[in-house]
C-alpha cells in the first residue's frame, strides 16, 4: 500500500526544486498518524528567521497576513491512495 | 564599526539560527549539510559576542569576562528599552 502526498510546497519554496519534505509515505496503516519527514533546502537569513520565528521557510505558517506562501491548502490538496 | 544595538541583533539572530538547525539536527542526526550549517553559526555567534563584549560589555553575568570594577550593573536590565534593538524596514 502507498500514500502520496504531493503538497503544493514545491511551488512556494525558492528558485529550486528542492522539495523540503518526503512525499511518499510507505507502509500507511489505518487509524495511525504520521509526520512527513522533513528535509533541508533553504534557510532564511539570520534576521528574517528571527522576525519569522523560524529558520526553514517550510515551516513558516502564520495564523494570518499577507504571507501565505507555505501555508498548505487543504482544499487543494492532492492525494491519491493506491493498494 | 557597527553600532551596538546593530550587533546585538546580529548575535541574537545569529544564535536563534543555531537554536533552529539543533532542533532539526535532533531528529536528523546525519545530515551533513545541516551540521556544517549549524556549525558555522556556532563560530559566527561565537566571533560576534566576541566583537561585542569589547567594545560594549558584558552580555553574560557568568559566562563573560570583567574588567574592575565588576561591569555587569553597568548594562541596562534586558527589561530595559535601552537593552534591545528594534527590527526596521531594511531587516527583511
Amino acid at each position: 500500500m502507498e500514500y502520496e502526498n504531493r503538497s503544493k510546497m514545491a511551488k512556494c519554496s525558492a528558485s529550486n526544486n528542492c522539495v523540503p519534505q518526503e512525499t511518499v509515505i510507505k507502509d500507511v496503516r489505518l487509524a495511525a498518524a504520521y509526520v512527513p519527514y522533513q528535509k533541508l533546502c533553504t534557510l532564511f537569513t539570520p534576521l528574517e528567521a528571527l522576525k519569522r520565528g523560524t529558520a526553514f521557510p517550510e515551516l513558516y505558517s502564520p495564523y494570518d497576513g499577507e504571507d501565505k506562501c507555505y501555508k498548505l491548502e487543504s482544499s487543494k490538496k492532492e492525494r491519491t491512495y493506491e493498494e | 564599526m557597527k553600532s551596538k544595538m546593530e550587533l546585538l541583533k546580529q548575535i541574537v539572530a545569529s544564535e536563534f539560527m543555531k537554536q533552529d538547525l539543533h532542533l532539526f539536527l535532533n531528529t536528523h542526526p546525519m545530515d551533513k549539510e545541516a551540521i556544517s550549517k549549524y556549525n558555522y553559526f556556532v563560530i559566527e555567534s561565537r566571533g560576534l559576542r566576541e566583537k561585542y563584549e569589547m567594545n560594549y560589555g558584558m552580555l553574560s553575568e557568568t559566562n563573560s569576562l570583567s574588567p574592575y570594577p565588576w561591569q555587569w550593573l553597568n548594562n541596562p536590565w534586558p527589561w530595559e528599552a535601552d537593552a534591545n534593538f528594534k527590527f526596521d524596514k531594511g531587516d527583511m
